[in-house]
């Protein structure tokens, strides 16, 4: 875990470095370098306010290739399980071992998917669906820079709904590192990742379960 | 644990900083706080709780951090911070914060009172009641589920799935070691409960429960429970090491029944290199100077047990020995040690010959030359496979500690000194300095010929690393005789 000091250090760096960001945007990070030494929590608010301010600016266009979002089981329980299941769920560990037991896994996490935003924009990471192709649980893990283990849920975005949802992709840039704290995060850290907005239900094809 | 004193305002920056920092929708819990967990210290441990119940109500503004801060009660039991939960899931009407807290509030160490407050805001959500209180019946199948979940003791032998298991730690431990089994447990996807030392035993430890306690808490647990098996019941494990971490971890999985136990991958870098694999066990190429060193033997000893075929060194040049033969003459004069009676060499062959086991949690040796092993169900002889009751058993592991026998002094074997470390799999077991592949010898060569200068022209990463005591035994293995 990096202190307040080193996130902001490195969020500004990140932000400022990017040459595909607007000269403007870089420089409002590059402003903030003082205050990150001496105020690095208060540089961090402000850092949260310029990718608010800068990520609905940047264009966007529409996708052309089926693209997929892959998360872990615990972070699915958490986030994306209808209410009326995860009630009955006390814990991801339970959740987990009930999902691995199913004969149609996928078909499952798919039933039990609540009525809510997939994954709002900050997180809204996703990579084209043949990268994920014929991948096991760990090969994924090591493709994504994956901290949490295997099993995965894999949720695929297909070009025909995306399109109908209105969702809209780009090339994530140093701006989108900022909500998560991502530190590590290079352009092309991982190859061909988009990042959208809020990423509505329908827009979603299926449900994969990557062991 | 089981204290909740005042953290120090440094304690509650740092538990913030962990939850602004860890995105829950990126995040599972146990890596948000692994490192949380690991800095602190034995005070700072005891008041986890209580800075992570304080800052909930700084996290009002982010409701998805809030229930993510709830849950690192929940996943660790943290029964002792449930109040600030209860009062924010009242206030809030929150349905997440509701079910966490009820999680929480089942643990009999929470008092009567909390519990009857954040009943009567249930307003007839039986999720949540079934999460609060064991005396529950469920109605439906739903409900059933979730009851065996939260109280396992109703679990049938041969349900649809195997639940999560549940491991119950004695509330009573130092603070830092249950944090650091909590973690493991977590993990290795355990669920985790913690037994208050002043609480009730509960009644809802079934098959799939294992407790760690003191042996005073097993005393109230078969008090109160007579036909909970006591083989589920493990006591003071030693928890100075990853090692003795992993040991647990295998341990507790060893005495679940059935299938579908821990996910043990999560220690498995560590348990590949646990000591008594056998892919493991037979590596380690030592030099004769080397092996006296380590086990206390004039190197004269160690010839003459070569001579009586109790030792077999490999000759390539020079004499060999392997980390069994280390392993054999060092708990020889262990026992010696320890022993006014005469110690049977027959052990030496003994040990010497172990193949290694993969499932061992422990190895042992008696003076008149068994060697058992451990491998979570009581001692077992290697070479008959009986169980060996009332004989005076030395666990291998206390042989490795340092020892001193006729006046010698034997190091710590798999931690020579406090920046030490050995193991047969790293530099061909070579003591070598921890955290990096460099053996003593090697410093103790370069100090020779320039000090530190020469170590870190040599080495320039170990700027600022302490070496003194990795160059001092460095300096013993090339002078031992």
């Amino acid at each position: 875990m990096a202190d307040a000091a080193t996130e902001a250090r490195e969020l500004i760096r990140i932000v400022r470095d990017d040459p595909g960001l607007p000269a403007q945007v870089r420089r409002s990070a590059g402003e903030l370098a003082a205050l990150g030494a001496s105020n690095p929590d208060l540089a961090l608010e402000r850092m949260d306010e310029l990718h608010r301010t800068v990520v609905a600016q940047l264009p966007m266009d529409p996708p052309t290739i089926d693209y997929a979002r892959c998360v872990c089981v615990e972070v699915f329980w958490r986030f994306n399980l209808d209410p009326s299941i995860k009630e009955f769920f006390a814990s991801p560990q339970d959740y987990r071992r009930f999902i691995e037991t199913d004969p149609e896994p996928g078909q499952r996490l798919a039933e039990h998917l609540g009525p809510q935003l997939i994954v709002p924009e900050a997180n809204s990471w996703l990579i084209p669906d043949s990268s994920l192709a014929g991948l096991s649980g760990p090969q994924a893990k090591a493709l994504l820079n994956f901290t949490q283990p295997p099993p995965y849920v894999v949720m695929v975005f297909t070009v025909e709904q995306m399109s109908e949802a209105g969702v809209l992709v780009r090339e994530p840039r140093g701006i989108d590192a900022i909500p998560s704290r991502q530190i590590q995060w290079f352009p092309d850290n991982v190859p061909d990742e988009r990042i959208d907005r809020d990423v509505p239900r329908a827009a979603l094809g299926r449900i994969e379960w990557r062991p | 644990m089981a204290t909740l004193g005042f953290p120090s305002p440094g304690l509650f920056a740092t538990v913030l900083h962990a939850l602004r920092s860890a995105d829950p929708r990126e995040r599972t819990v146990e890596s948000a706080f692994a490192d949380v967990i690991g800095s602190l210290s034995a005070d700072e441990a005891e008041q986890l709780p209580a800075a992570l119940g304080g800052v909930l109500t700084l996290l009002r503004g982010d409701l998805d951090r809030m229930r993510f801060a709830a849950e690192v009660l929940v996943r660790f039991d943290m029964f002792e911070a449930a109040g600030p939960l209860v009062d924010l899931a009242v206030k809030l009407r929150d349905r997440d914060l509701v079910l966490l807290a009820a999680s929480l509030c089942g643990n009999p160490g929470v008092a009567d009172g909390l519990r009857q407050q954040l009943s009567n805001a249930l307003n007839g959500d039986r999720a949540a009641q079934i999460r609060l209180y064991d005396t529950l019946v469920p109605t439906s199948g739903d409900e059933s589920l979730l009851y065996e979940q939260r109280w396992p003791g109703a679990r049938p032998a041969d349900g649809p799935f195997r639940l999560a298991p549940v491991v119950v730690l004695d509330a009573d431990m130092p603070a830092k070691e249950l944090l650091s089994v909590g973690l493991r447990l977590v993990e290795a996807g355990a669920v985790l409960r913690q037994l208050a030392a002043d609480g009730e035993v509960p009644t809802w430890f079934g098959p799939q429960t294992v407790v760690v306690c003191r042996p005073q808490t097993r005393s109230r647990i078969l008090s109160k429970q007579p036909a909970f098996p006591e083989r589920q019941i493990i006591v003071n494990p030693r928890l100075e090491n990853e090692r003795d971490y992993v040991c647990l971890l295998r341990q507790i999985d060893g005495v679940l029944p059935g299938e579908g136990r821990l996910r043990l991958w999560s220690a498995e870098p560590a348990m590949s290199t646990l000591l008594w694999d056998p892919d493991v066990y037979s590596l380690g190429v030592y030099e004769t100077r080397e092996a006296a060193f380590l086990t206390s033997s004039p190197t004269s000893a160690l010839y003459a047990l070569a001579k009586r075929d109790l030792l077999r060194p490999r000759h390539a040049g020079v004499t060999v020995w392997a980390f069994g033969d280390l392993v054999a003459a060092r708990t020889w004069r262990f026992l010696k040690s320890q022993s006014k009676k005469r110690v049977s060499s027959d052990v030496i062959p003994a040990l010497a010959r172990f193949a290694g086991d993969p499932q061992a949690v422990r190895v042992g040796a008696t003076s008149d030359g068994h060697v058992l092993v451990d491998r979570g169900e009581g001692w077992v002889d290697v070479r008959t496979g009986e169980q060996l009751l009332d004989i005076p058993i030395t666990d291998l592991d206390d042989a490795f500690r340092p020892f001193s026998l006729g006046g010698r002094r034997a190091p710590g074997l798999l931690h020579a000194s406090e920046n030490t470390r050995l193991h047969p799999a790293v530099l061909h077991g070579a003591p070598h300095l921890k955290d990096h592949r460099i053996t003593a010898r090697a410093l103790a060569t370069l100090d020779d010929r320039g000090g530190d200068q020469a170590i870190i022209a040599a080495y320039p990463e170990l700027e600022g690393v302490p070496i003194t005591d990795t160059v001092s035994v460095g300096h013993q293995l090339v002078g031992a005789r």
